[in-house]
């Protein structure tokens, strides 16, 4: 994982693409991945683990949100509206989006 | 090649034993969830965090301290997102099944959370940053943090923003699956990835391999979408 990891942000900086270098990790590890070979065997059990643990990953990040400080707390309350709204309205045309084109009945 | 990898090292030998608590916050939150048979209300991030905090607070261990010390489980984050391409590359064949469809919908759902974020923002709050801040909400976040940086918003808000995003995104889309009578798995996860990006695939993965494996793609593939048309779009209408 570590070695994807690596060679995708090599590439990032070589190729100067917006793409963050885990994403491109990610995407070489993939194509190696489609091809059948013992790499599989060998990063499954790591990757499952990893996956399995994620939440504990964010956890750092999201505990920073009770540590905003008074600067924006006045517009805070203002900007959750907005995205709480927008967030279920993109749910919903999604949702509704792949109903109609009838994407969940064919198996 | 190698300050790349002494910054990384750096990282991880910053943690100390605060991160200690992080755990005990996540191992905390897994079995209140697991307890209530897993309620999106009881998720572990929204149980373990405000815990966590609290006990900051009372320990007088300031945020920065905090986050420093937990340089292991953030650079983690990294390698974590490259083994997403394990259960990735087991369903690569029945997604290129449904690639038209999984195209369309990653397509028009990327840009109507991106544009409907605008919108409300720009009746709601009428301040140009807040709507540059909020336009990148739905994307996983080093790409938001890129794509934030581009547009002028605000860097520290776009973490707590893209974190809110997937909060509410996991807790309103069972129920809108529920509603509409979306059932099919494979659907919900791209949703789930195309706009509540990391922590809305985490939940899919709860549900199962295979729902986690097309919010991966989901969330991926919304985050190089939006990174192309939201920066250029911005501009047009800001000149």
């Amino acid at each position: 994982m570590v070695i994807f990891q690596w060679l995708g942000e090599l590439v990032v900086q070589r190729a100067g693409v917006i793409v963050p270098g885990s994403l491109m990790g990610m995407l070489l590890l993939l194509i190696f991945l489609a091809y059948p070979s013992r790499l599989a065997s060998i990063v499954e059990p790591v990757s499952n683990r990893l996956i399995q643990n994620l939440s504990l990953l964010f956890i750092p990040a999201c505990v920073g949100v009770f540590f905003l400080g008074p600067a924006i707390s006045l517009q805070i309350r203002l900007l959750m509206v907005v995205i709480a709204l927008s967030t279920l309205l993109a749910i919903i045309f999604m949702a509704v989006l792949i109903k109609t084109i009838g994407a969940d009945k064919n198996d | 090649m190698t300050d790349l990898l002494a910054m990384q090292w750096q990282q991880i030998t910053a943690s100390s034993w605060v991160m200690l608590l992080s755990v005990t916050g996540f191992w905390l939150g897994m079995s209140i969830y697991r307890r209530s048979s897993e309620k999106p209300l009881l998720h572990p991030l929204i149980i373990g965090t405000p815990f966590i905090a609290i006990l900051l607070v009372l320990m007088s261990v300031d945020f920065d301290q905090y986050y420093k010390a937990n340089g292991l489980l953030s650079w983690l984050l990294g390698p974590a997102t490259v083994a997403l391409a394990v259960p990735l590359a087991k369903y690569l064949k029945q997604m290129s099944k449904v690639i038209p469809i999984l195209t369309i919908a990653v397509l028009f759902g990327g840009f109507f959370a991106a544009v409907s974020a605008l919108s409300l923002a720009l009746w709601l709050t009428s301040e140009p940053i807040m709507m540059l801040s909020i336009a990148a909400k739905s994307v996983t976040t080093p790409i938001a943090m890129v794509i934030t940086q581009q547009l002028g918003g605000l860097i520290t808000l776009i973490t707590p923003i893209v974190l809110f995003t997937g909060i509410i995104g996991i807790l309103v889309a069972p129920r809108v699956f529920h509603i509409v009578g979306l059932e099919d798995e494979r659907w919900q996860g791209l949703i789930l990835g195309v706009t509540a990006h990391a922590i809305g695939t985490l939940k899919a993965f709860e549900k199962s391999p295979r729902c986690g494996a097309f919010s991966t793609i989901g969330m991926g593939l919304n985050g190089i979408w939006t990174s192309i048309f939201l920066v250029p779009m911005i501009q047009i209408f800001t000149v």
